[in-house]
């Protein structure tokens, strides 16, 4: 009886709601991650022509200013980009998500310690902070496609 | 009868039978396309929440929808 009381008021539904509701949240997600883009687009091209104007020479030091300007901007992307992305997740994305973070925090929980102990022993040179930085969003990335497509 | 350890549903073919695209589904569901399709080809299962929305959606039992190979049309079958 509940059941069929609560199907008629989908059954309202017009047809091809499901579809336009189904196309809104995926516009809505469409603006949070392309401002996601723009703002790391930007930020990274920033970075990129700071650096080649001291010829990639990562010892030399940037403008303070600019710096905290662009630490500003990468944490407010990372907090109200998570929350507000997290709010148009379903729960099959959010398990991808959870998946491919599990990955990404193994894969640096594994290459990091093992680079130093072969540092330490002489075998490598000293782990590049950076690299291990662009590992992570590497197997966050890779795995993300792989759990979403496979 | 389960295949690779996953619960197997009845989704596609409820989704047929109202001529519904998975689009369709997902937006009355309030989850993406390709969350149905992952639903409807094994490859997730849905929580109980999620299973209870689409058991009152299609006016059914969620084990109308949902079989584990554990319950009585399996044993029967």
């Amino acid at each position: 009886m509940m059941a069929k009381a609560r199907m008629r008021v989908v059954d309202d539904l017009g047809r091809g709601a499901g579809e336009e509701m189904e196309r809104a949240q995926r516009r809505r997600r469409g603006v949070i991650v392309g401002t996601l883009f723009v703002l790391g687009t930007i930020t990274g091209a920033y970075g990129g022509w700071t650096m080649a104007e001291t010829d990639f020479d990562l010892s030399q030091p940037w403008s303070p200013t600019i710096c905290l300007i662009l630490a500003g901007i990468y944490l407010a992307a990372m907090l109200f980009g998570s929350i507000a992305l997290s709010k148009q997740m379903d729960e099959v994305e959010r398990q991808v998500h959870y998946k491919a973070a599990g990955v990404a925090g193994g894969t640096y929980a594994v290459v990091y310690p093992t680079w130093f102990l072969l540092w330490k022993g002489g075998f490598v040179p000293e782990p590049i902070h950076w690299a291990l930085f662009i590992l992570f969003w590497v197997a966050l990335a890779a795995s993300t496609l792989y759990y979403r497509f496979r | 009868m389960t295949v690779g350890g996953w619960v197997q549903n009845r989704l596609k073919v409820l989704r047929a039978e109202r001529d519904w695209s998975q689009a369709e589904l997902g937006g009355r569901l309030g989850v993406s396309r390709q969350a149905v399709n992952a639903i409807e080809t094994g490859k997730y299962d849905p929580s109980l929440p999620l299973a209870f929305k689409i058991a009152r959606l299609f006016g059914l039992k969620i084990e109308d929808i949902f079989n584990d190979g554990e319950g009585e049309d399996a044993r029967r079958g």
